[in-house]
């Protein structure tokens, strides 16, 4: 993979003077942008990490994939620019080619308030059920977080370990890690809480990933 | 120790809180120019403007800026052969253009070129129908009609090009020397 400043200039003359190596160039960032859910493989490097030498902050990348109208990679570039909260997006020191102009920046400010919503909502949903209805955690289950203290205090803090804080930008397309490891003890990050309870958070989570995907063309203005 | 599974990579919680400052101080190389002045009479001939047909994926014209920083770094040995696998002349380190000099590439400026390409202050000379061959673009930038009326002044008609000298270079690098450009293989 070449780096970022190659790669940029492969695709600017690529596409100036029609060459038929674009095709070959656009296949280099095919795997780190994808266009489906499928591509977000689990261990693979995406966005950015992919170009050897200095990694390019994802602003420029989004930058780039814009003017160079690389709509397919879009999704995942404003993604991956938004992941890193509104300080990211907007932090006046980086350098001109990294800095968004007004209209993408409010495309992707809106984005992200979008996601972060979606994920706060969803993300409660999954830990304290839906409004209104019972936990359907078995009676001997610590997880019955809304009828019981301890099980509501180990919720927020599961809740809080995993959608973090709305400075920190969004990580609603990441497979959240539950458990950490304690004095070598591996443990749910919210005391007491049953493995049973774990599974079908992390289930839940995973359908979550699916439709906030499928959500990224509508929430960052791509379609149509 | 842990059993599970892990987040994807991009996604591994990084230090994202930590934004990347690692790019701090990339030069401008997309931005419009600041600059944008005409190479000295004397030396520099403008001929009749270069037009590219307009590509689908329409790119705004960079600009003719490029510094001697761009290639001062020998990447390629002078027989030709790399000397090093990545192609390092980015302009990172772009200085201010004197435009009164202009300054043959180190590596392409080649000596059984035909025809020379200005970019910013940086002169190539290459080959016209090697470089004809590989799009109808270039192939029209290098028409018979377009070179009869370029100036000449060392001799082959020299023309303008809107491309930074960096970006020019990387074009060359991958119809000279592909090796350098590592682009996969067509699926």
């Amino acid at each position: 993979m070449p780096d970022f400043a190659t790669f940029s200039s492969l695709l600017r003359i690529t596409a100036k003077y029609e060459m038929p190596a674009r095709s070959q160039v656009l296949e280099l960032v095919h795997d780190a942008y994808p266009e489906t859910f499928e591509g977000l493989g689990p261990s693979k490097p995406l966005g950015e990490n992919i170009f050897s030498g200095k990694t390019p902050h994802p602003n420029e990348v989004l930058n780039l994939f814009v003017r160079q109208k690389l709509t397919s990679a879009l999704p995942m570039a404003y993604y991956m620019a938004v992941r890193r909260g509104p300080n990211s997006l907007m932090d006046r020191h980086l350098p001109p080619n990294a800095t968004l102009p007004p209209e993408i920046l409010q495309t992707a400010i809106t984005g992200l308030m979008e996601l972060r919503e979606v994920e706060l909502n969803e993300t409660h949903g999954l830990i304290f059920g839906p409004k209104n209805s019972h936990p359907s955690s078995a009676s001997n289950c610590a997880s019955r977080i809304r009828t019981c203290m301890a099980g509501s205090s180990a919720g927020q803090t599961v809740l809080r370990h995993i959608v973090g804080s709305s400075r920190s930008g969004t990580k609603v397309l990441e497979v959240p890690e539950f458990y950490e490891d304690r004095g070598g003890e591996v443990q749910c990050v919210g005391p007491g809480i049953c493995s049973g309870c774990v599974e079908r958070w992390e289930s839940g989570h995973a359908e979550l990933r699916k439709r906030v995907w499928a959500m990224l063309p509508d929430i960052f203005g791509l379609k149509g | 120790m842990t059993g599970r599974p892990k987040p994807i990579a991009a996604g591994q919680r990084d230090p994202a809180a930590t934004p990347v400052v690692t790019s701090l101080g990339l030069p401008n190389r997309d931005r419009e120019p600041q600059i944008a002045q005409p190479p000295p009479p004397e030396r520099v001939v403008i001929p009749e403007p270069v037009t590219v047909p307009p590509s689908p994926i329409t790119q705004s014209p960079s600009i003719s800026i490029a510094t001697l920083s761009d290639f001062t770094t020998a990447d390629v040995s002078d027989d030709g052969s790399p000397t090093d696998p990545t192609i390092s002349d980015t302009s990172d380190n772009e200085l201010p253009i004197d435009t009164t000099t202009v300054t043959q590439h180190k590596t392409f400026y080649l000596e059984d070129g035909n025809v020379e390409v200005l970019c910013g202050n940086t002169l190539f000379r290459v080959t016209a129908s090697t470089l004809s061959l590989r799009s109808p673009a270039l192939s029209q930038m290098f028409a018979k009609s377009i070179l009869a009326s370029a100036e000449s002044p060392n001799g082959c008609p020299r023309i303008l090009s809107s491309d930074t000298a960096t970006d020019f270079t990387t074009l060359l690098k991958m119809i000279y020397l592909p090796e350098f450009v590592a682009l996969p293989a067509y699926r």
